[in-house]
This record gives C-alpha cells, sequence and structure tokens, in this order.
C-alpha cells in the first residue's frame, strides 16, 4: 500500500500542551500536594542538620556539659530518621502519582490512534507506535517527576542553603552565592557535550551491533559460502571506527566529569579557606566554618540536577508536544445510525473515486454486485484492488461518490452492525501473543463448543483439540504454517458469520496438501454469501460468478466468468490461456 | 574437551591482554580513590589548628593550601586514569566480540545460532559488557581496600571502642542490601517483565489495526491493554519502592553513623581525649566508608552476575573452548587491512557425491531427516520435492553440514569428515530459501570477497536474470542494498543471492527453492540460461513444473524420508504423492 507522504501535523503551541498536562494531573491534586509537602519538610531537614553539626562543635569548643552534646546528638539521630521516612514516603508517592496519570494518558492515547484511519496506520510502525503510546507517555512522567520533584526540591535546596548563609554572614553569603552561580554556569555551558557523546555512541554502537546482527542472520549463508574470513575483514573497519568514535565521545563526557569534579573539590578548598579566614577574623565561628565546608558540600547534587534536569526537561516537553499533535488528529471516517440486515447484501460502488494525497488510485469506479454472487477481483500489483476491498470494508473513505451496502450509504451505517455484516480475510493474519481463544475471538467472549464447531468446518478442529484453546500462541504467529494462520483467519470469519465477505487470498507458497483443505473452507465460506475476492490463482476465481479486472485505478473488464471465458477477447481469456495471475501481476514487480 | 575457566581465571584472562595498560590504570585508580584519606587528615588539621592558640591559628592556612593543590592534582590523575581505562575497555570488548563472532562465522564444524540474531546480538552487547564491568571493579578494588583499611585504621588510632562501634551499622546495612539483592532483582526483572508486556502488547495492536477495526475489536483490546497496565503499575510500585527504601538507607547511613559519633564521642571531647579535628576526621571518612562498603556488596553481585553473562556466552559459542574466545591475539587497531586469500583451488574436479543414511533430530522433536541415501553424478540436475515440512530444506541443510547431521558423505569417493568446512567454493555454493544479503553495495554482495573480476560478477549477474534490474538502477552494481537487502524487492535479493552463488564457479550448485521470490518465467530463463552457459551440477529443492521436467533425479520426500526417485515419467507412474504435486503445482 502506498505510504502517505508527510502527514500534516496540527501545529500545538506551548499553552496546549499545558492543558494535556494539566487534565492529567488534575485529578491527582490531593496526592501532589502531599508529595510537595513532604519534599519541603525534607528539605528543611537537609538544611537543619548542618546547623546541628555546628552547634555541637561550638559547645565543645566552649566546654559545654556532656549532656547538652548528647542532647544534640540524639536530635541528629531523629533528624536522620525522619529523613529517611521522608525519603521513603516521597519515593513511593512520586512513583504512584506518575504511573496512575501516565497508565490513564497511555489508554487515552491508545484509544484515540486506534480509532484513526488505516491511512495513519499505514503509514507507520509498530515500532513508531511503541515509542508514541509507552516512549513519549514516559517521558512525559519523567517530566512530571523530574519538574516537580528533582528541579524544584534542587532549586529549593539551592536557595535554602544560600539565604541561611547570608543571615550567617555577609562574607560567606557572597561567597557561596558566587560559587553556586558560577558553578552553575560554567556546568550549563558544558550541558551539551555529554549529549553529543550520548548521540554520537548510539550511532556508533548502532552501527557495531547492526553489523553483528546483520551477519549473524545471515550465518547460513555467510558459512555455506565460505565467506567468514571476508566478513571478519569487514569487521576490522567497523571495529576501529567503534574505537576511534567512541574513544571521541568519551574525552567528552570527560571533560564534563573531571571540570565539575574539580570545581566541587575547589569548593571545598575554597569553604576551607573562607572559613580559615572568618575564623580568624573573629567574625564566625568554629562550628559555623564547618557549616561552610558542609554547605558547600551539599549543594553539589543539586547543581548537578539543575543542570542535568534543565536538559531532559526540553526533551520531555518534545515527547509532551508529539503526544498533544496526535490528540488533535481525527478520523475521516463517518459513522451514522442505520443498521444492516443480517444475510447476504449487494455491494455497490457508485462512480467512486479515492486520493492518497495528490495520487489518484482509483478513478470513477462504478459496479453492482447483487447479493449471494461471488466477484473475481484481477489485475496487477497496485492496480486498485485492495482499495476497493478496503473502501467496502470502511476502511477508506472514498474522496468522492459513494460506496453502498445493502443499498445503504456506508457513511449512514452504524459501526457495530457493519462489522458484524461485513467479514474480512486478509493477505497476513495478524495475529497477537494470546490464546487460540483469545485469538480467533479478538477477546471476545464465546463458548469452546461454538468455537470448536467452526474450527471443524475450516478443518482446524483437530489441531486446536490437540493444542488446546488456552495455548498461546507466539507473536506474529510464530508456529503456526501460512496455510495455518490463513484457516485461523477463515475461522474468525465463520464466527461472526457475515453476509459479506472480502478476501485477499495468500499469494505465498502453500503445499498442495494445505492448499486442498484450504479450498474446501473457502467453499464452505462463500456458500450463502456476498463475496468479494481478490485472486492470486486462476482456481479460486474458477466458481465465482463475476470477474472483474481492474488497471491503473479503472474497471478495464467486468462481466459475467462464462461469458468472459468463452470471448477470445477479454482479458480474463488471456489470463487463462496463460495459466497464471500472477504473471500478470509480477510484470509490475520488476 | 578442557575444563571451563572460573570467573576469576576470565578476568586474569582479559587482564593479560594488556597487563602493562592495565596495571597503570589500577596504580592511577588506586592513587584517586585513596586520596580521599589525606583530605580528611588535611581538614582534621585545618580545624585542629583553628581550634588552637591565636599563634597555631595562623598555621591553619598550610593544611588549606595543601587540600587545594591536591584537589586540583588529583583531577588531573583521574583524566589521565579514565582515557586510558577507556581505551582499555573499548579494545577488551571489541577483543571478545571479534573473538565470538570469528568462532560463529569461520570454526569447523555445523553452527546453528541457539538464538534469534537479536537476542545474540545483546549477548554480544550486554553480556559482554558485564564482563568489562568485572574488569573494572579490579581496577577500583586497590584504591578502595586502600581507603576502607586506612580509614579504619586512622579512626581505630584515635578511639578504638567507637570505631569498632561504628563498623556494626555499617556492616549491617551492607548484609541487608546483600540479603535484598535477589529481592529487588526479582522485582526488577518483574516491572522488566510487565514494561514488555505492555510494549510488546501496543506493538501487537498496532500491528493489527486492521484486523482490529475489522471485527471492532477496539474497546475489547484496550480492556486488555488496562489489565497490563495495571499490572506494569503494581510492579513499578513494588521495584522502585525497594530500590529507593534501601538506596535510602544506604545514604542516611552515615548520618546515623555520624550521630552515634556524636552521642558516645561527647564524653572524649569533654574530656579533650579526642580532639575537634579528629571529630572531624570522622565527620570525613564515614559517607565515603559507607559508599564503598556498599561498593563491596556491588562487586559480589557483579561477580555472580558475570558468571552468568560469560555462560551465557559459551552457550551462544556453543562447542568454544574458554581459549577460543579469549584468543588474545590483537584486534587490528591500526595499519592495512590484511587481505583475504581467496579460496584454494581443487586440483581435483567432482565426478560424484554419494550420501548414505543422512538423519538429523530436531531438539524439540520437528520432523528431521531419517536415513537418507542418494548419489549425484557430475551435470546432473536433481530436484528434491514434497510438502511443506516434509525435510527438504533440512535435507540439503544437513548436507552442506548447515545442521548438525550424522550419516557418510563421500566426495568422489572420499569421505568428508566435516561437511561444514568442506562444502564451500569451489566445491560447491549454496542459496538458502530466504536469502540474506548485507548493506554493502551490489557488487560486494555478488563477489563476497572471492576476487571476481568485473567479467565474472556481469556473468553471474546475466545468469542470475538479474541484468534486467540492473539496467533500471542508477547506480548498477555500485548500488547500496541497504540494511538486509531492504531496498531490493523480494525478487531482487533472491536473484542477487544466486548471482551470488554462481559467481563462485562451484562445482555443484544447491538452490533452496527459488518459486518464492521469482515467477515462473524468470526461474525458467534462469534454467535456461544456466545450462546453455555452465555445465554446473545443480541439487535444487523445488515443486514448480520447470523445475521437475528438467530433472534427472527427483527425490520426493514425506516426512524426513526419500519414498521415491527416479524421472519424473516413473514417478508419475509409481508415486501417487508425486502426483498430487504435479496436478496442483504450478506450470
Amino acid at each position: 500500500m502506498t505510504a502517505l507522504s508527510d502527514r500534516v501535523l496540527p501545529e500545538v503551541t506551548t499553552p496546549s500542551y499545558r492543558t494535556t498536562l494539566t487534565t492529567y494531573l488534575a485529578p491527582l491534586r490531593g496526592r501532589a500536594t502531599l508529595l510537595l509537602m513532604a519534599l519541603l519538610a525534607s528539605i528543611g531537614l537537609q538544611l537543619v542538620v548542618p546547623q546541628l553539626l555546628a552547634r555541637f562543635i561550638d559547645q565543645v569548643g566552649s566546654r559545654a556539659a556532656v549532656n547538652g552534646l548528647v542532647g544534640i546528638g540524639v536530635a541528629y539521630l531523629l533528624a536522620g530518621i525522619v529523613n529517611q521516612l521522608l525519603d521513603a514516603f516521597t519515593s513511593y508517592l512520586g512513583t504512584d502519582i506518575g504511573w496512575s496519570a501516565t497508565n490513564r494518558l497511555r489508554e487515552d492515547l491508545g484509544r484515540h490512534l486506534l480509532s484513526l484511519d488505516m491511512g495513519y496506520h499505514n503509514d507507520t510502525t509498530p515500532g513508531e507506535m511503541i515509542e508514541r503510546v509507552d516512549g513519549d507517555v514516559t517521558a512525559v512522567s519523567d517530566f512530571i517527576s523530574r519538574f516537580l520533584v528533582r528541579l524544584l526540591g534542587a532549586g529549593v535546596l539551592l536557595l535554602g542553603v544560600l539565604v541561611i548563609s547570608w543571615f550567617e554572614d555577609q562574607v560567606m553569603g557572597v561567597s557561596l552565592t558566587v560559587y553556586v552561580l558560577g558553578v552553575l554556569g560554567l556546568l550549563w555551558s558544558l550541558r551539551n557535550l555529554p549529549v553529543q557523546a550520548a548521540e554520537e555512541e548510539r550511532e556508533v554502537s548502532a552501527v557495531l551491533y547492526g553489523f553483528i546482527e546483520e551477519r549473524l542472520a545471515g550465518i547460513e549463508d555467510i558459512r555455506a559460502l565460505g565467506a567468514g574470513r571476508f566478513t571478519m575483514s569487514r569487521f576490522i573497519p567497523v571495529t576501529r571506527d567503534y574505537y576511534r568514535r567512541t574513544t571521541a565521545a568519551w574525552r567528552k563526557r570527560v571533560i564534563v566529569w573531571v571540570t565539575a569534579n574539580t570545581v566541587f573539590w575547589a569548593g571545598d578548598a575554597l569553604a576551607l579557606a573562607v572559613g580559615t579566614w572568618l575564623v580568624l577574623a573573629d567574625s564566625i565561628t568554629i562550628g559555623t566554618a564547618y557549616l561552610i565546608l558542609q554547605y558547600a558540600q551539599l549543594v553539589r547534587r543539586p547543581i548537578e540536577q539543575v543542570t542535568q534536569e534543565l536538559q531532559r526537561l526540553q526533551k520531555a516537553a518534545g515527547g509532551l508536544i508529539r503526544i498533544d499533535q496526535l490528540r488533535r488528529l481525527r478520523t475521516s471516517i463517518s459513522v451514522g445510525e442505520r443498521r444492516l440486515p443480517q444475510g447476504p447484501l449487494s455491494v455497490e460502488l457508485n462512480e467512486v473515486s479515492f486520493a492518497y494525497e495528490d495520487r489518484l488510485v482509483l478513478d470513477r469506479v462504478s459496479f453492482r454486485l447483487e447479493a449471494g454472487t461471488v466477484l473475481g477481483l484481477l489485475g496487477r500489483t497496485g492496480g486498485g484492488k485492495t482499495t476497493i476491498t478496503r473502501l467496502i470494508s470502511h476502511l477508506y473513505e472514498p474522496t468522492q461518490g459513494e460506496v453502498r451496502v445493502g443499498d445503504t450509504d456506508l457513511k449512514s451505517v452504524e459501526p457495530d452492525s457493519l462489522r458484524r455484516a461485513l467479514g474480512v480475510v486478509t493477505q497476513d493474519v495478524q495475529l497477537f501473543r494470546a490464546s487460540v481463544r483469545d485469538n480467533l475471538t479478538l477477546f471476545q467472549a464465546r463458548s469452546d463448543e461454538e468455537i470448536l464447531s467452526v474450527l471443524d468446518r475450516t478443518g482446524l478442529g483437530d489441531w486446536a483439540r490437540l493444542i488446546g484453546l488456552d495455548t498461546e500462541l507466539g507473536s506474529g504467529g510464530q508456529g503456526l504454517s501460512a496455510g495455518e494462520q490463513q484457516l485461523l483467519a477463515f475461522a474468525r470469519v465463520f464466527l461472526q458469520d457475515p453476509g459479506v465477505v472480502i478476501l485477499d487470498e495468500p499469494s505465498s507458497r502453500l503445499d498442495p496438501a494445505t492448499e486442498s483443505v484450504l479450498a474446501v473452507a473457502t467453499e464452505r465460506l462463500f456458500a450463502g454469501r456476498t463475496v468479494v475476492i481478490i485472486a492470486h490463482r486462476l482456481e479460486t476465481v474458477r466458481t465465482a460468478d463475476e470477474i472483474m479486472v481492474v488497471d491503473e485505478g479503472r474497471i478495464v473488464e467486468h462481466g459475467s466468468r462464462t461469458e468472459l471465458a468463452a470471448d477470445p477477447e477479454s482479458r480474463y481469456a488471456a489470463l487463462l490461456r496463460l495459466g497464471d495471475p500472477r504473471l500478470l501481476e509480477e510484470s509490475g514487480d520488476l | 574437551m578442557t575444563e571451563n575457566l572460573s570467573t576469576l581465571e576470565i578476568i586474569r584472562e582479559l587482564i593479560r591482554y594488556r597487563t602493562g595498560r592495565f596495571m597503570f590504570c589500577f596504580m592511577v585508580w588506586a592513587l584517586v580513590h585513596a586520596s580521599p584519606l589525606l583530605f580528611g587528615l588535611l581538614i582534621g588539621a585545618v580545624f585542629d589548628r583553628l581550634a588552637g592558640s591565636a599563634d597555631v591559628a595562623q598555621t591553619a592556612w598550610t593544611p588549606v593550601a595543601i587540600f587545594a593543590a591536591l584537589a586540583i592534582g588529583r583531577n588531573g590523575v583521574i583524566w589521565i586514569g579514565d582515557i586510558e581505562w577507556l581505551k582499555h575497555w573499548n579494545e577488551v570488548t571489541l577483543l571478545v566480540q571479534r573473538n565470538l563472532l570469528r568462532w560463529l562465522l569461520e570454526a569447523p564444524r555445523s553452527r546453528v545460532l541457539p538464538l534469534s540474531p537479536g537476542e545474540a546480538v545483546s549477548t554480544f552487547r550486554d553480556d559482554v559488557e558485564d564482563l568489562l564491568e568485572y574488569l573494572e571493579n579490579w581496577v577500583d578494588m586497590g584504591g578502595l581496600v586502600i581507603f576502607g583499611l586506612g580509614s579504619i585504621v586512622i579512626m581505630a588510632t584515635i578511639d578504638v571502642r567507637l570505631t569498632g562501634f561504628l563498623l556494626v551499622p555499617l556492616l549491617l546495612t551492607a548484609l541487608l542490601t546483600q540479603a535484598l539483592g535477589p529481592q529487588i532483582r526479582g522485582r526488577r526483572r518483574a516491572m522488566r517483565e510487565a514494561t514488555d508486556d505492555v510494549t510488546g502488547f501496543v506493538g501487537e495492536t498496532f500491528g493489527a489495526v486492521q484486523a482490529i477495526k475489522l471485527f471492532r475489536a477496539e474497546e475489547r483490546v484496550m480492556a486488555r491493554f488496562e489489565g497490563l497496565n495495571r499490572i506494569r503499575h503494581r510492579a513499578a510500585m513494588r521495584d522502585t519502592v525497594l530500590t529507593e527504601v534501601l538506596r535510602g538507607i544506604n545514604r542516611n547511613m552515615s548520618t546515623i553513623g555520624i550521630a552515634l559519633v556524636l552521642i558516645f564521642g561527647a564524653g572524649q571531647l569533654t574530656d579533650e581525649s579526642m580532639s575537634l579535628g579528629e571529630l572531624t576526621v570522622f565527620l570525613t571518612y564515614l559517607p565515603r566508608l559507607t559508599d564503598y562498603m556498599a561498593f563491596i556488596g556491588d562487586i559480589i553481585a557483579q561477580h555472580r552476575r558475570t558468571g552468568v553473562a560469560f555462560e551465557r556466552i559459551r552457550a551462544l559459542a556453543v562447542d568454544a573452548r574458554d581459549d577460543d574466545l579469549l584468543n588474545r591475539v590483537p584486534v587490528s587497531l591500526q595499519g592495512e587491512v590484511p587481505e583475504v586469500p581467496g579460496p584454494k583451488m581443487e586440483s581435483e574436479t567432482f565426478e560424484r557425491l554419494s550420501v548414505r543414511g543422512l538423519s538429523h533430530r530436531f531438539p524439540d522433536n520437528e520432523e528431521g531427516l531419517e536415513d537418507v541415501d542418494f548419489e549425484i553424478g557430475r551435470g546432473s540436475f536433481t530436484v528434491i520435492t514434497g510438502k511443506i515440512g516434509s525435510g527438504k530444506s533440512t535435507l540439503v541443510r544437513a548436507l552442506l553440514g548447515l545442521v548438525p547431521a550424522t550419516g557418510e558423505i563421500r566426495w568422489n569417493g572420499k569421505l568428508v569428515e566435516d561437511p561444514a568446512s568442506f562444502f564451500v567454493p569451489p566445491r560447491s555454493a549454496y542459496t538458502a530459501q530466504v536469502p540474506r544479503l548485507f548493506s554493502e553495495s551490489l557488487a560486494d554482495n555478488i563477489a563476497l570477497g572471492q576476487r571476481a573480476t568485473r567479467e565474472r560478477l556481469r556473468e553471474a549477474v546475466q545468469l542470475a536474470v538479474l541484468d534486467p534490474d540492473l539496467e533500471r538502477m542508477e547506480q548498477g552494481l555500485e548500488t547500496l542494498v541497504g540494511a538486509r537487502g531492504v531496498k531490493l524487492s523480494g525478487g531482487q535479493v533472491q536473484r542477487s543471492a544466486a548471482a551470488r552463488m554462481l559467481a563462485t564457479e562451484a562445482e555443484l550448485l544447491v538452490f533452496d527453492d527459488l518459486s518464492s521470490a521469482l515467477d515462473l518465467r524468470t526461474e525458467s530463463e534462469l534454467w535456461r540460461r544456466l545450462f546453455e552457459q555452465r555445465q554446473a551440477t545443480c541439487l535444487v529443492v523445488s515443486h514448480r513444473r520447470a523445475a521437475l521436467e528438467r530433472a534427472d533425479q527427483i527425490l520426493v520426500m514425506d516426512r524426513g524420508r526419500v519414498i521415491a526417485r527416479g524421472r519424473l515419467r516413473e514417478l508419475l507412474e509409481q508415486s501417487a504423492l508425486m502426483r498430487d504435486l504435479w496436478e496442483t503445482g504450478e506450470r
């Protein structure tokens, strides 16, 4: 299927993503407030504890009684224990808030994305979707926890230290303020280095491990062609590049690390110097000199956090903006209230055109298929066959014209009734890593008897009884042959028992035995239903009532099968002579 | 088989790769980690002097100045140590990876990857990284031991009783962390599994959007998603809370320790058996000692993890000895990339291949291959046919040594000891059912290291009916095919693989089913060209009439056995299965 080029996403401005944030945080207001209070209390304690130590030292200096000293020691101990409890409490609360809010966001986003058009999904890979529904949302949860807990906490702690220093002594206040601002500025100026380093490392390891993965996947080709030594010689330049570039990237990291380390130790030296100077000038006590040293050490972590977190904040904001853009996308499929009856229904396309962006895929196509007839669709890949079936199953909406099922315009049909009335077997069968049962019913509750009787009709009954309905299938249908997967898809449709069936026959090779089982099941599926089938072998359409050949978005031939077969001029007759409709398809493949 | 090495012996081998540089790193880091001993004493000296008489107080500047000089100098040392260590880290990583890759690609005997390539890559990356992390622990160890013992001795000379008393909670925390280790890992694993379930389900959901829409299963799918999310939320709580509480205990342990010093040292401080400076020595050492204690716990855990990691590396390399994996031939980081010698020319021309009793059992009860005999003469065309799962691919893969098999294979009457290393160009070449290309140019993919001339490449391309495709490619043979050949269509990948095989000019050509990506016309054309231009011997898996009609010999397979053999005409008379296959087969 042709992909949409450059989907246009709605523009999102900063204030609008704040709405997303507040929507999901508002219900957690109570817990968030509690978290904030616990956080402030913990910061308060961190500021007070060094004071206790300073007082202790001063009392030792002034030859105070042992009792007083022990009292301070006990207070210190209590502060330590309370801080421990606060720590545990904030991490519990923070985690809980983060997961509550973001799981809701994940679910809403997932639901919303599922409602979008196939046009959107054809253009995205499942990997991308994981990134959107989980990756970006996790980034947002980081945003919440980092912004609230770390950045805010670090800021308040820094501010607290500075304010207290100014109260203690002006010189101490000036030196600590200058020091903190200077270090912040210095580290902020280096903030891009680790990011660059990380990007480079990611890039080179992608190359190295890409090489290894690719060669391991081709291990048989390499071994059977005796190309092991050659491959190893190709590995050399890859490893050299890896070595050179990771070393360079690492240098960047080390610059930042060593700089930070140097300024922090220099900070200790500075604190000792200022303390010594002020004590000698008699403007502070020895205890306060020790306080300066402690505060100089206390500011290390928040300084690092502020520079790192500000950096990460931008990334999280990126995720938030993307989420908001996605939330504004709307499906273009319209739905109505009219319910379709059960039983075979007519299918009709009336002057239908369909375009992806600028490319016209179907050009004013019209045909009518009476209830209970079987139509075989033939034509080259990319000619428009699949688009026609997707329009009938209302995965797409025509750019122009109307698609009618049971003489009702699909735009006015109630979606549940459409899904009951119309069943589709696609070429690639989409399976979940879930039980056989769930894969058949797509997570609907159905009785075992019902499921097994349907499986019997598709020839999978024995297989299912052997392995059991609760056996989990591997993801992507691991452990199932292509034929079995196809039969499973048939069973899904049998369970649904629709009046209209669309079948995209598998073009991949099946062995003759499986094919004959499939043929029996196909015959049963067709009985008493309206059928549109995209056929890849002529055998399949030998029982069709009508044949339609589609090319370059137009119907080039449509008529009763017997008549077309009898007309030597018809394309269908020519195909019969060639013997394989794939010849027709693959001439477009080269 | 030699004995497996112990974890410590593995580390010893890795150190020996560049003993000199490792020792240098070891010394540098010993200096860095042990230096806080001095810093503590200097801080003590500053405060003792400040507390003294006015004259003494003036001398406090000396330790302040030494402190500043040492602090700056220490960071210079860190800079050197860090860069040198990274070089060692990278080289040893590449060494182990190279040895492992080489073993998998070049070593004799059959080699089936026990894991998917993706999983195998995580062994290359993560398990090797575990080895290196443990090696790094050994670099740090010296300094940590010096600091640990040194600080305890210094504190003990100040006050033995108090020191002994302090060590108790420190040891208890370390033991607690150790004891909770499995618990933490279990919860971490549960969390990771819950996350995998969520992301896996999201991936599957959006891979199956069409089915979900067609069956209107949106709400049911979302309900399942919500269930998985709840499980993950719970797992995250259990994981975070335990880790955070433990981290908190570790962090706050030094506070508790300091509180103990204050409470139980108060007496000594008032009767002046302990000075103010000595108090600050305790205060400086305690937090660091707590950190180091936790680190010792980490090292023990890492030791165990490393053992497991190397076990996984061994499992991936199947029958390699540890010596092969730890082989210390230096990784090539400079100079010319050595030329690869072309395949040795076989002096003897191929006459006859005989196979007796070839059998293969799949480990998990899948149908294997049982007791297959056949002969192939020079210039003949042999087709293997049968239903899906009847063992056709297994037969050719067992013959070529791609999967382990038992039985007797003779090439011109001589017994083949190791099919895996024997069946390579110029004797034989092979195109897999799903051939793999590599992200290089088409020319490199086809030549695959044979020093093939332009002429030979052209000929191979023409034989494989790849020439019409090439004409459409702007860069011709220099076209980059992308990862695993994604830039080419399925048919083009298959034809390129056929060209790759034909470029080897091997005597025996083995094709495992070209029909999945070649249409009938192209396949017939390929056979026609091959017969007109080469007198190659072919062994082909196929169920197409174009191949069956050409065959000098057809082997009909069913459930791992050859149930009929002969020419098409005879088989159509004798074998019901052959008639079935012929009737339903594509013309």
